[in-house]
């Protein structure tokens, strides 16, 4: 069954993945208290360990052109375990949604908007997502182009501007910490910003790509993602250095350094609508993704009737989620990775290899023998 | 707690209304479903109760098992 009857082009979904990613800049932090000075290795290793999980959702877009997530594992996995599994990944699309929508009310409140309640700002994100949900995965990624393009524009130049305070040193002792914290700081960057790519597998039947092109857009997505954070992280180390991990948001703090005379100061402010930006973007998309993901378990083919009571729920569920900023970033180092891969590394790993045994997805003429046994 | 209950209110006014006049049974389900949850939450956040978070929990019960960094 066919939900939403837009579909998109090749460069739009490139640029999606890409913006997905970047949108993550914000979680970088994530794993630089972590592994400090050496967190962007750790970001570069787990970037290539995570190529074979990009090839694995690859793989399986390629195997179920037409068919989400939630069609592959119901028929991967038979109608009622298929379902169940569909069901935990409905909450898990809700529950990153929710987290995201929590993460931008802090990040706006914090720098922008003082003053304002959480919950306002988290309505007005939400109704503004709604509009592009109820009109489809069109207006979903509309933007995605003109953000990525956006983001790069704007990170280049803070980049320059703060490259004379860059300190080489900072980087230094490469491979000091202990091995645990890498393996810690590889896992985070995997199941964090990498591995929540799997929501793309709600929207691939939604997309004009052949086989080759699917592995090219899916890559140099992924690839201009990491350079973004890579971009983020590098001069947050070569500024901060030893004092990167006292800083809730340190690349706020590197931009503020930033002064050319009056008329050049306080470039922090345009980090924060990027980021702004880009993590509406991320939260539109793991909308549509629950939308859309709950309309298909229902089997609803108006789909558009659930956007605002999803909407609703995204917004009451987030504030159920952490009660600070603290122990949001104490979870997402110390318990998220795991409670993240069985839904992004292991059912994905799993259903590609019981769908290569059962030789999946069936032909119609093979349908048509089984019938007739 | 008005504002809530209006808001609400103009959410079934706006999709469930619709829903009942196609008899999208499946539709009014799902529909109702995430609905009632998102109030109930509402309601329970509004009058100060704890709802427990999903998250703590299962990192609470991954602790125990002795999964975690």
């Amino acid at each position: 069954m066919r939900i939403d009857k837009g579909q998109i082009s090749g460069t739009q979904f490139m640029f999606s993945v890409a913006c997905f990613i970047q949108a993550s800049a914000l979680l970088a932090t994530f794993i630089s208290t972590v592994t400090l000075q050496d967190s962007w290795l750790v970001l570069l290793f787990g970037a290539v360990l995570c190529l074979p999980l990009i090839w694995l959702y690859r793989t399986l877009m390629v195997m179920f052109p037409d068919q989400n997530l939630l069609q592959i594992l119901v028929e991967v996995y038979g109608p009622v375990v298929g379902k169940v599994i569909g069901v935990a990944y409905i909450w898990f699309f809700f529950t990153l949604a929710s987290l995201n929508l929590t993460d931008l009310g802090n990040f706006t409140k914090l720098t922008i908007m003082q003053e304002t309640p959480n919950m306002v700002l988290a309505l007005m994100c939400v109704l503004v997502s709604a509009f592009a949900v109820r009109n489809g995965i069109k207006l979903v990624t509309r933007y995605s182009t003109l953000f990525a393009v956006i983001t790069f524009i704007l990170l280049s130049i803070g980049i320059i501007l703060i490259l004379n305070q860059i300190k080489l040193e900072n980087f230094l002792p490469m491979f000091d910490q202990p091995f645990g914290k890498y393996v810690q700081g590889i896992h985070i960057i995997s199941t964090i910003p990498f591995g929540e790519l799997v929501v793309f597998l709600m929207i691939h039947p939604y997309v004009k790509l052949s086989r080759r092109n699917t592995t090219k857009y899916l890559l140099l997505g992924f690839g201009l993602g990491v350079i973004t954070i890579l971009g983020v992280l590098l001069p947050n180390i070569g500024v901060l250095g030893n004092l990167l991990d006292i800083f809730t948001l340190p690349t706020l703090v590197i931009l503020r350094l930033v002064n050319l005379g009056m008329a050049l100061s306080r470039m922090e402010i345009i980090f924060a609508v990027i980021l702004v930006m880009l993590l509406f973007f991320k939260i539109t998309l793991l909308y549509y993704v629950s939308v859309l993901a709950t309309a298909q378990l229902f089997k609803v083919k108006a789909y558009r009737h659930l956007a605002l009571a999803a909407g609703a729920l995204i917004i009451a569920y987030g504030f159920t989620l952490y009660p600070s900023l603290v122990e949001h970033a104490a979870s997402a180092q110390e318990i998220t990775p795991f409670l993240w891969t069985p839904f992004e590394i292991l059912i994905p790993l799993l259903t590609f290899c019981i769908a290569k045994l059962r030789k999946l997805p069936k032909t119609s003429k093979e349908m048509a023998k089984e019938q007739e046994v | 707690m008005v504002l809530i209950l209006t808001g609400f209110t103009l959410i079934a006014l706006i999709d469930l209304i619709p829903l009942i006049r196609q008899h999208a049974k499946s539709g009014i389900a799902a529909f109702s479903i995430v609905f009632i949850t998102a109030l109930t939450l509402a309601i329970l956040q509004i009058n100060k109760v704890e709802v427990p978070s999903v998250l703590i929990l299962l990192g609470d019960a991954l602790k125990a098992l002795g999964i975690s960094y």
